[in-house]
């Protein structure tokens, strides 16, 4: 009878305690990796955060390859001085792939310019310029060199006249601004 | 009635007792370790609470994507003025070009003037030996017509080629070649 009792009692009571037992350790196991893990991220995050602050000066490097926004007058006035100091007079700038960017205005972003989910947007610009070789040669170094990133996809040099040349570009110059949809 | 020998009855109870202290044992474990289990959930639940109030961890987080960015458009940035002097220097000196036109996908359309026509096949011969073919290949001959000038003959033509898109890659070690 006592045998009995003692199977049913371990079988019926204790078994299933035990077994509670069992997964709540195993989830306490699991909550305190989570949270070392979670620890070492805000450390991390504070590090990254503490180097971000301290390397203002690249900070300002990669504003200035990819800005925040998509100016295309400040485009327009960056390849019109790079073509003046080559020596290279203009025809014409045209930039195009604004349509969607607020310029100016926008009191959320204003507000809290990194909040905002940003996507990488593209402004198409050509150019027309004419020059010796050696000044479109500088031009183009100028474009290639500049700490903005522009990418030329597309050039035509021709129409040879008094050492002069005609040179059209096409080129790609890009910024991260927020996308359409967010605030 | 069986009566069990005394030591196995005295086993049994002790057995029993056992029993009934490892239950109070395994209840007050589960007490003990369910109380921490809340206890570190809810700290879980206060820093991750608290990283959203970290101060610039937004901007952290756009200069990241906006680094990453840069990286993709700077894998694609080209270098022009590699291309020219390359293109100098598999061009014979009697040639004179009146237009190029290039594009970043590997295609060059030239027009441009050689004197004769036996300037023009010499022209287009540098592009089969191989230490001048390595950058510019598929040279294609679209036009070609003979005119008479006061000076002699000229012959202008069209031709369009495929240049290697490496040239556009950032590279200090470009070799020079003169044919």
């Amino acid at each position: 009878m006592l045998v009995v009792f003692i199977g049913l009692f371990y079988w019926y009571v204790i078994s299933p305690k035990a077994a509670s037992l069992h997964e709540a350790q195993s989830q306490l196991v699991s909550a305190q990796q989570t949270r070392s893990e979670l620890i070492g991220s805000i450390a991390k995050l504070q590090t990254l955060i503490k180097q971000l602050r301290e390397h203002y000066i690249d900070i300002d490097r990669l504003d200035e390859a990819l800005p925040l926004t998509g100016s295309g007058i400040r485009t327009q006035l960056l390849i019109g001085n790079l073509a003046k100091s080559s020596g290279v007079s203009v025809g014409d700038i045209a930039v195009n792939g604004l349509n969607t960017s607020v310029a100016a205005g926008n009191k959320a972003l204003l507000q809290n310019p990194y909040q905002a989910k940003r996507t990488l947007n593209n402004l198409t610009v050509t150019v027309s310029a004419a020059g010796s070789y050696d000044q479109l040669k500088l031009f183009l170094q100028k474009i290639e060199q500049n700490a903005r990133i522009m990418n030329i996809s597309s050039l035509e040099i021709g129409g040879y006249k008094e050492n002069q040349l005609n040179l059209s570009l096409n080129l790609e110059t890009y910024y991260f601004s927020p996308s359409p949809t967010s605030p | 009635m069986v009566l069990l020998p005394s030591f196995l009855v005295k086993f049994l109870i002790v057995v029993g007792i056992g029993a009934v202290a490892y239950y109070g044992w395994v209840f007050f474990q589960t007490k003990k370790v369910t109380a921490e289990l809340v206890r570190v959930q809810d700290e879980i639940a206060a820093e991750k609470a608290s990283v959203s109030g970290i101060q610039d961890r937004d901007e952290l987080l756009t200069r990241q994507l906006q680094l990453q960015s840069l990286d993709k458009v700077i894998a694609k940035h080209a270098y022009w003025t590699h291309v020219l002097p390359e293109l100098a220097n598999v061009t014979l000196r009697s040639a004179t070009y009146s237009n190029i036109k290039a594009t970043a996908e590997g295609v060059i359309s030239l027009s441009g003037k050689v004197p004769t026509l036996e300037e023009l096949d010499k022209f287009l011969q540098v592009f089969n030996l191989p230490e001048y073919s390595a950058n510019f290949n598929m040279v294609r001959l679209g036009s070609y017509h003979v005119a008479q000038e006061d000076e002699g003959t000229s012959v202008s033509f069209e031709i369009k080629m495929n240049y290697n898109t490496g040239l556009l890659k950032y590279n200090p070690l470009l070799k020079k070649q003169t044919p």
